[in-house]
């Protein structure tokens, strides 16, 4: 049988997926109603019952390189209909997070993009970026609001206006108020 | 006993509508005292009754009215021979009112009822004397424990016969158990507390404990067994609790698994001593080192036609408990290669809940062999699994200590095949006999009966050497009455359910004792008090009734003469059947009564008026044809059912009987053939049907088509196509033509 495929069952990457959040994988027990339910499931193939299985047996080779784990949108109809409380959905989004952390090329960046507790650094870093360059830069730009800029503090407030982020200006509310309802009373 | 006739007819349900009840009640005219009453089972209408019997003396009740299956408690009269003529749901029900053929129909009903009475006589029951009440439990695994002390819990005297020195079965031999409680958030493997069980029983004052003993002989029958033991002790006893329980298959059969070729292949069993040995700890048999890649192999050598044909029903939850085992050691893996995880019951709820280990592994696979990968590591080679996509796809797995999950085999199997094997050479003449005898080493025997049907519980087709009754509504009853199984020779089952196996047959034990203290049959007629009386005087010793009895409650004497061992017999009538003497009667059923009764019926000369005798099982199709009649399905009117114990009790006088007389056509209405299907008597029908080869005979004699005689085969729920069935049966007879002997 040297035709047969090997498999190597990696207890490591069943705990990773698992402490991932994919903490329900284990309770799949291969019925697919997940693959009947699923919108997007290819005809050749029962996702993502095919990845349920591998995921309990740790196939992080197949599983990591598989474009098919990318096929979701996350609708959880596989979720909600599951008979066992399996979360596919939820196990895809987990096996998603193990893929991000083999392709990533700096890995701190998917340290970042996979652990919710840092997700604030995803917006902290660019800010920060931003911080430095505007600090180097200084009064050599002009601002989107035609004056001269002052200082780094004069650019910030024009980027983002006070009014819009903390207290919008009745003039805008107005404007962005849906007009059907209205419109619809005028017609009466 | 003088007979003093009472008929009393009920109005009510629908009866008077629709027919004559005045022209009806014509029938009664022979017998004088008849009376009417609108609701006849109102306390008013069983008052009236009552009152006859107290002033009048009437102690032979006719009531026509609704089904006998109905009603019994009220119409209920000790000392009184009561008929219950059914035409409410055979007449009243199933037929067009007020025509001349309904009411013909139900005069004839009425008038059969009388004569069944007339020729009948009031059934006296017949206790045997020196009734025991000890119960004799042979097996001390946990079944058997469990019946002992169940039955001992209800006040009764067990004997409790263990081969082996202690007790305890095969739960002495696991190291822990799937525990019996709740499983959510509890350990999933539990000490099996055997022992406290076997102290139990040992410390019961109603229980007596011999180990290391067999039983030897069983003689008798219920309530008055002799029993010898291998020490020489002989006891008394009243029934039997067989809980000899099962052995592991031969896993030597299984070498294409590796067993026997490698030495990491274990059994489930095996792996069990492993652990037990060494504290849990599963040390490789090749090189003690610890297993870290266990494969369990599930169904090995079962669900497979070469091997077990069925499900020994507990080894899936086994292997789930053993990845427990597995487990305990959080390096390492268990992978379990399953053709389906049939965990039933509550054991699902185990699955669930063991499944959820990360480290457990499961997957569908069609497992083709087992090679070797070096360092007395194993590849389980396999196909069709869930991995892969395509259909024969192959996949391999690496494991260092693989387990096969090897099925029950019952302790009843092997005498069944020793005794199935010598029928079959003695079929080739005496010399291949001896050979056999000589050449094939006999089995352990567990209850050595002295039954002339043979030492042990018969063959019994797909039930594979279980000593199961395949009866749906009899738990635990095998074909030896008195005699209740329990346990893994009764069906595959765990260690829960053989403790509810347990139970359950120590209270039939109980029950079947009581009933023979009472005189009445144990079951399925378990308020009848008739029995089989033949009068052996004409009897030709032809041993017709001896083979065919399916209880095995006939023996023979030293002269060949039938020796009727009343406990044992559950009054099916076979052996009524079986006589070409004719000589076996119960007090209200016999050749004569039911012959009587078909001669009773008015047959017209007209010839455009057919008439069909049909004969019911009255298991099944009697229950189908009330539940049509509930229904408000329309039967044809000419057809008279007469209701049968089962028709394994057809005698063939009766086709000569009826259609001698003029009747048209016969239909015979019993169970679907074969063990596997739920006769309450194993196979009656069947039985009947090969009786009924000799029909056409009977029927060439009387110059009459053979198919105006027919048996079918009828199930309880197919009330809805079975009067289309008798409908249809009764055009055909009309397309013969009227029986030529209707004007003789």
């Amino acid at each position: 049988m040297s035709d047969a495929t090997v498999i190597k069952p990696d207890l490591q990457f069943v705990n990773d997926i698992i402490k991932g959040g994919g903490e329900s994988l284990k309770k799949c027990y291969q019925c697919a109603t997940c693959s009947v339910v699923c919108n997007v499931t290819p005809d050749e193939s029962p996702f993502p019952r095919k990845e349920m299985v591998l995921a309990q047996w740790g196939q992080k080779d197949q599983l990591i390189t598989s474009p098919d784990v990318w096929l979701c949108h996350q609708c959880s109809d596989c979720t909600a209909y599951c008979p066992r409380g399996a979360k596919p959905g939820e196990v895809l989004n987990a096996i998603r997070k193990q893929s991000i952390k083999h392709v990533a090329m700096v890995p701190l960046f998917a340290k970042i993009a996979t652990e919710p507790k840092l997700i604030w650094l995803l917006f902290a870093i660019p800010m920060a970026l931003l911080y430095v360059v505007l600090m180097i830069l200084g009064t050599q730009i002009s601002t989107p609001c035609g004056q001269k800029a002052r200082s780094w503090r004069t650019i910030i407030s024009c980027l983002f206006p006070r009014s819009i982020l903390f207290s919008p200006s009745p003039s805008y509310s107005r404007r962005c108020r849906p007009s059907w309802g209205s419109s619809g009373s005028g017609a009466a | 006993m003088e007979k003093k006739y009472g008929v009393y007819i009920c109005k009510g349900c629908g009866i008077k509508d629709a027919m004559d009840v005045e022209k009806v009640a014509g029938a009664a005219k022979k017998v004088q005292n008849y009376k009417f009453h609108d609701v006849l089972c109102s306390p008013e209408g069983v008052q009236l009754i009552k009152d006859d019997m107290a002033k009048e003396g009437v102690n032979t009740i006719i009531i026509a009215a609704c089904s006998p299956r109905v009603k019994y408690e009220e119409f209920d009269f000790p000392g009184a021979l009561v008929e219950r003529v059914n035409i409410r749901e055979f007449v009243a029900w199933t037929m067009e009112p007020n025509t001349d053929a309904t009411n013909d129909a139900a005069y004839d009903y009425l008038t059969m009822g009388i004569v069944k009475t007339q020729k009948g006589e009031l059934p006296e029951p017949n206790i045997l004397p020196d009734l025991s009440k000890t119960i004799l439990v042979i097996g001390g695994g946990i079944a058997g424990m469990t019946a002992a002390l169940s039955a001992a819990g209800a006040g009764e005297k067990v004997v409790l016969v263990e081969k082996d020195a202690q007790l305890g079965g095969f739960a002495n031999k696991l190291y822990k158990k799937i525990p019996t409680g709740s499983y959510i958030n509890k350990p999933l493997i539990v000490d099996t507390d055997i022992n406290k069980t076997c102290a139990e029983v040992e410390s019961n004052p109603n229980i007596k404990v011999y180990k290391s003993t067999t039983v030897t002989r069983t003689d008798g029958q219920p309530g008055l067994y002799d029993v010898t033991l291998s020490n020489g002790e002989t006891m008394k006893i009243g029934a039997i609790i067989m809980a000899s329980g099962w052995k592991p298959y031969d896993a030597n059969r299984l070498d294409y698994l590796g067993y026997g070729k490698m030495k990491n292949v274990v059994t489930n069993l095996e792996l069990e001593e492993i652990a037990k040995k060494n504290g849990g700890k599963l040390l490789r048999p090749s090189d003690g080192k610890p297993a870290l890649k266990v494969a369990f192999i599930q169904c090995a050598g079962q669900r497979d036609p070469n091997h077990l044909p069925y499900c020994s029903s507990m080894c899936c939850a086994t292997s789930l408990k053993q990845a427990q085992y597995v487990r305990q050691n959080d390096d390492a893996l268990a992978m379990i290669f399953y053709k389906d995880i049939r965990t039933p019951g509550r054991t699902e709820l185990y699955y669930k809940e063991a499944q959820n280990n990360p480290g457990v592994m499961l997957t569908k696979a069609d497992v083709t062999g087992v090679s070797d990968a070096g360092n007395g590591n194993m590849f389980v080679e396999m196909e069709n699994t869930l991995f892969g996509l395509k259909t024969g796809e192959k996949v391999k797995v690496e494991a260092d200590l693989v387990v096969l999950a090897t099925g029950m085999v019952p302790t009843s199997r092997a005498p069944q095949e020793y005794a199935d094997g010598l029928t079959k050479a003695a079929g080739g003449g005496d010399e291949a006999k001896k050979n056999y005898l000589e050449q094939t080493p006999k089995p352990d025997y567990i209850l050595n009966l002295g039954y002339r049907q043979g030492p042990e519980i018969p063959t019994l087709e797909g039930a594979s050497g279980f000593a199961d009754s395949n009866f749906i509504c009899f738990q635990y009853e095998t074909r030896r009455t008195g005699v209740y199984a329990a346990g893994g020779v009764h069906q595959p089952m765990n260690m829960a359910e053989a403790q509810e196996d347990g139970a359950g047959a120590a209270f039939k034990a109980i029950q079947a004792m009581d009933h023979v203290a009472r005189g009445v049959a144990v079951h399925p007629r378990a308020w009848d008090v008739t029995f089989p009386d033949p009068m052996l005087i004409k009897c030709t010793a032809c041993k017709r009734c001896t083979e065919e009895c399916p209880f095995g409650a006939i023996d023979e004497d030293e002269k060949g003469i039938p020796k009727y061992n009343l406990n044992r017999c559950r009054r099916c009538g076979t052996c009524m059947g079986a006589c070409p003497e004719r000589i076996v009667s119960f007090k209200d059923y016999s050749v004569d009564i039911v012959g009587s009764m078909l001669k009773a019926i008015d047959v017209p000369d007209d010839e455009d008026i057919t008439r069909i005798v049909c004969l019911v099982c009255e298991n099944d199709a009697y229950p189908a044809i009330d539940t049509a009649a509930i229904k408000r399905t329309k039967i044809d009117p000419s057809v008279r059912f007469v209701s049968m114990r089962c028709l394994g009790g057809m005698n063939l006088v009766w086709v000569a009987d009826a259609l001698s007389k003029g009747i048209d056509g016969m239909l015979l209405l019993g169970c679907k053939f074969g063990e596997n299907y739920q006769c309450h008597f194993v196979k009656g029908s069947e039985l009947a049907n090969t009786r009924f080869s000799k029909v056409s005979e009977t029927l060439n004699r009387l110059q009459l088509e053979s198919g105006r005689v027919e048996l079918m085969q009828v199930a309880i729920n197919e009330y809805d196509k079975l009067p289309e069935m008798i409908n249809e049966f009764v055009e055909k007879v009309k397309e013969f033509g009227p029986n030529p002997f209707k004007s003789m």
